[in-house]
């Protein structure tokens, strides 16, 4: 798609002007990719809820009018809102609590390395509750500040930090 | 706080999947209707396809009609004790021959007046004059066949009437979905989270449709509805605040997803303050 075809796209579906959506794709798919990394588990399942996420997302984009940063807290709403869809199906709810690791384009070395790395980490997440185990993904998956994770989950920003920080020195300690 | 072992974990989506995805959301927005909305389609579709179909009206027919007069009984029936029921069978087209027409009683043409202009509008809309159902006068039938079984596109009125009912049923359902919440938030109820996302997960989905049900302009009819005109006049602003309808239940839904209690009745207070929004500005009080 041209960048023309874009801006008419754009117009067409009464975006707010001067947004670039592919720019805000870029942005944000990593982040999104990367939190259900954390929260899922296997690639299929995060391929699949990451698409779902930026299909409910582009669908009603035309009725967000605010700031991008808003956008990027209301993303993260709709991507918690299918994680927990999906937790709520009982194949994935046992699946969560086992993270591993998606095997495409990367190194046997790297894989293995980074495999180990996220079964590591999944038996060290195991006895965590769900909620320190979402301020982890949003944290380090989706690379969220203190500030956006507040904005997404409702809670206040230094619970958030003081939350985060007892639970990474917990990690660490186990690492 | 060391954390660097955890920004590692980390990794780039693969590259076919982000052109793949990116090449899907690109696609018409059209190409993708939402399941809500495939299904009203197949319902509006289905009702209209079954209530045409010459089997269902029969048995439409069969369910709601009297006993049937024969059109020589007509000349022995009772005077007309409801005069403005009698009035709307004998006023059918092509439901009495001239030959009876010239038997009824003079005195009930006046009372047609008093109808209900519905009942007018309902009798405008029935099919050309056919001698043949003449046999068939069942009065009351007249009433609950005619709109169900006119043929042919409904006329502007009936289509303003339709749009109302139609808003109407859909704020009626988001009020039963709001209800548990409101009692949650006034303490009438505990917070019950999984009541709570259910009620979420449907509000959203059904506020994206108020927009989409006011596309009908009925302010040039006569119809009764708490609806502003100014809906029609700022129709941006209108849907920007059923968005925020849409935006607020989201927000609770992840309250929910984080059983956070406290979140959760904020997130009920935000959806409250984003219908109070709306209802200030776009309904009568």
């Amino acid at each position: 798609m041209t960048a023309h075809d874009a801006k008419r796209l754009q117009e067409a579906e009464g975006s707010p002007p001067g947004i670039d959506w592919n720019a805000v794709y870029a942005d944000q798919l990593p982040r999104v990719y990367n939190y259900f990394r954390f929260r899922a588990a296997r690639s299929h399942d995060v391929e699949e809820l990451t698409a779902r996420t930026f299909e409910k997302a582009w669908r009603a984009r035309a009725k967000y009018r605010r700031d991008l940063a808003g956008f990027s807290t209301w993303l993260f709403a709709i991507a918690r809102n299918v994680m927990t869809d999906q937790l709520r199906a009982d194949a994935l709810r046992t699946r969560a609590a086992t993270w591993s690791e998606p095997i495409e384009q990367v190194t046997p070395e790297g894989n293995a390395m980074h495999g180990s790395d996220m079964e590591r980490l999944a038996t060290l997440t195991a006895g965590l509750a769900d909620r320190h185990k979402e301020l982890i993904a949003l944290k380090y998956g989706a690379a969220l500040s203190n500030r956006m994770i507040a904005r997404v989950t409702g809670l206040s920003e230094s619970n958030v930090g003081t939350t985060l920080q007892r639970t990474v020195e917990r990690l660490r300690a186990r690492w | 706080m060391d954390d660097q072992f955890l920004h590692r974990l980390r990794r780039d989506p693969p590259a076919g999947f982000a052109t793949r995805l990116k090449w899907q959301l690109d696609q018409p927005a059209a190409a993708r209707p939402s399941r809500v909305r495939l299904l009203l389609v197949f319902a509006i579709f289905g009702t209209a396809f079954a209530l045409v179909s010459p089997p269902v009206r029969r048995v439409l027919g069969d369910l709601f009609a009297h006993t049937p007069v024969q059109s020589t009984d007509l000349l022995q029936l009772p005077p007309p004790s409801v005069p403005g029921v009698y009035r709307e069978a004998e006023s059918a087209p092509g439901t009495v021959s001239p030959r009876h027409e010239a038997l009824i009683p003079q005195a009930a043409a006046p009372q047609a007046e008093t109808l209900p202009t519905s009942r007018e509008v309902s009798r405008a809309a029935q099919p050309a004059p056919d001698a043949q159902p003449v046999a068939a006068p069942a009065v009351k039938s007249n009433f609950v066949i005619a709109p169900i079984t006119s043929s042919g596109p409904q006329p502007p009125q009936q289509q303003a009437a339709a749009a109302v009912a139609t808003r109407q049923g859909l704020f009626k359902v988001l009020g039963f979905l709001m209800a548990p919440l409101s009692l949650m938030r006034q303490q009438h109820l505990p917070v019950n989270m999984d009541v709570a996302g259910v009620s979420a997960n449907r509000l959203a989905d059904l506020s994206s449709l108020v927009p989409e049900v006011f596309q009908k302009d009925t302010r040039p009819f006569v119809v009764e509805t708490r609806a502003l005109d100014i809906i029609w006049m700022q129709p941006e602003d209108f849907e920007a605040k059923s968005g925020a309808l849409t935006l607020a239940a989201d927000a609770l839904d992840g309250a929910v997803a984080s059983r956070d209690e406290g979140a959760a009745l904020k997130a009920i207070d935000q959806i409250q303050m984003a219908c109070r929004g709306c209802h200030d500005v776009y309904r009568k009080n």
